[in-house]
């Protein structure tokens, strides 16, 4: 009888074991099932991701053609320009570019004219807010303009205007901290709401931010030519 | 010693004399039998976890099977993700590249363009035709119509007018007075242009395009007494030519109202 209760021992421990093994044996097994379902699953979700660009030769081709005529155009520019130092406000994308010949120094986003005009319903005066396009120069420049407020801005904000000297118009810290003169009242200057640099939102005057100003103001001497392009 | 023993045969000889022979046989025929059939129940359970051994041993042998199946197939699925990972970061990266490349150059374009036409655009006076054209280097682009055939001179202008002059700015509609920047004490002064019913309005009207000499393009004039008496070279232009002008020119554009002719070669 002992024996046999040995015997019955020694089978029962042989069938803890092998249902144990046959435990972890399945764990592993629905382990693997798991994560080969969740390599499947990864796979066609990586391959299901749209592509972003035309995957066709025609795209780069076209990027040829495009690379041929702005090399024409570089020619062309590039003779004019003669490697000078010069500033190309881009009145669309509401960008300035600091260039020397073709060579771009770096670009800032800016703010131009806004547009519209504004009419002074009690002398019937009109203004039109438009940055014009052309070929300006730097006329001078200065630290720390006063602003002499214009009639349109006391029209515009429906408050009586004041007779020219007066020191109502008088508003220091408007312009930022430096100011570039473009000739017919047109500037380059700071503003005091950055955050709406990037769109068009001025009088007429270019505005940058006051880091940009400031690089601007180191880098680019009176006489340096301004193209203002839409 | 000898009284140890003593007490341990007295003791037995008490519990001989006390339990009787048929008890003593009758309890040891009850255990005999329990053990034989115990021992028998336990033999057949033993029986009976044999083939449950088997079973799982079996079932062990297939879950391994299935194992060395699924394994290597993990394992090359895994390899696949990663190489389809690799592959698609190193694709993503160059139509990145590929893709801001061809911003840039879109973008440098557009600019060099529009910097070429302000480069490039002058306005040409064509005395025989009666016409203005806005030209692109030798290419006239449009061709306006104008009534005189040279510019004629208003409020007793006494400066000659250039063959060549530039346009230095332009208003929509006539200031009074031009805006001005000067530094006075250190100080930017900027007065701006301002609009009104001055001499310098009613005698220019709208679309009025300045130049560096004294030719003015511009519209019809308010009043056409105080025209004449605003010194200044004129064209007479239509409100539509006037316009069209203002429009497709720019600060700096060159007016040719005398073309130079080539020298006579003998």
């Amino acid at each position: 009888m002992g024996r046999d209760i040995q015997e019955m021992a020694r089978s029962t421990d042989r069938l803890e074991a092998g249902f144990t093994a046959l435990d972890r044996q399945a764990r592993e097994d629905a382990g693997l099932i798991q994560k080969l379902k969740a390599q499947s699953r990864e796979m066609e979700f990586l391959q299901s991701l749209p592509n972003i660009l035309p995957a066709d030769k025609g795209y780069v081709r076209t990027q040829r053609a495009i690379l041929g005529e702005v090399q024409a155009l570089r020619r062309k520019v590039g003779q004019r320009l003669r490697g000078s130092l010069h500033i190309v406000v881009d009145g669309k994308a509401n960008k300035l570019y600091l260039k020397r010949g073709l060579e771009l120094l770096w670009q800032a986003d800016c703010s131009v004219g806004r547009g519209g005009t504004l009419v002074d319903p009690g002398t019937g005066r009109r203004w039109q807010f438009v940055t014009p396009r052309g070929e300006f120069r730097i006329l001078g420049k200065r630290e720390n303009p006063t602003w002499i407020k214009p009639d349109w801005a006391f029209v515009e904000s429906g408050e009586p205007v004041p007779p020219p000297d007066d020191p109502k118009r008088k508003v220091p810290g408007e312009l930022g901290a430096y100011v570039f003169n473009l000739g017919n009242g047109y500037l380059i200057h700071g503003t005091r709401r950055e955050e709406l640099l990037g769109r068009p939102v001025s009088h007429g005057c270019v505005r940058l931010g006051a880091d940009d100003l400031k690089k601007l103001y180191e880098t680019a001497p009176v006489g340096t030519k301004v193209y203002i392009i839409y | 010693m000898r009284d140890w023993k003593e007490k341990l045969k007295r003791w037995i000889e008490t519990l001989s004399a006390r339990a009787s022979n048929p008890a003593l046989f009758l309890a040891a025929a009850v255990i005999l039998s329990a053990s034989h059939l115990l021992e028998s129940r336990l033999r057949a359970r033993a029986a009976s976890l044999g083939p449950v051994l088997r079973t799982v041993a079996e079932s062990r042998e297939g879950l391994r099977e299935m194992e060395e199946e699924y394994r290597p197939l993990t394992e090359l699925r895994v390899h696949d993700v990663n190489q389809l990972k690799g592959g698609i970061l190193k694709l993503t990266q160059s139509r990145k590249q590929v893709f801001e490349a061809g911003l840039s150059l879109e973008e440098e374009k557009r600019v060099l363009e529009k910097q070429w036409e302000i480069m490039s655009t002058y306005l040409q006076l064509d005395e025989d035709a009666r016409k203005i054209h806005l030209m692109r280097g030798d290419q006239s682009l449009e061709s306006y119509s104008v009534s005189v055939s040279t510019p004629r001179a208003f409020g007793g202008v006494a400066e000659p007018i250039p063959n060549i002059v530039q346009i230095t700015s332009k208003e929509r509609f006539a200031y009074p007075e031009r805006g001005s920047y000067q530094e006075a004490g250190g100080q930017l002064v900027w007065t701006p242009p301002q609009v009104g019913t001055s001499v310098r309005a009613n005698a220019l009207g709208e679309f009025v395009t300045f130049t560096n000499g004294p030719l003015i393009l511009h519209g019809p004039p308010r009043k056409p007494e105080e025209h004449a008496a605003f010194p200044h070279y004129c064209l007479e232009l239509s409100l539509a030519t006037a316009r069209k002008l203002f429009l497709n020119t720019f600060i700096g554009t060159r007016v040719v109202l005398k073309p130079q002719k080539p020298a006579r070669q003998d």
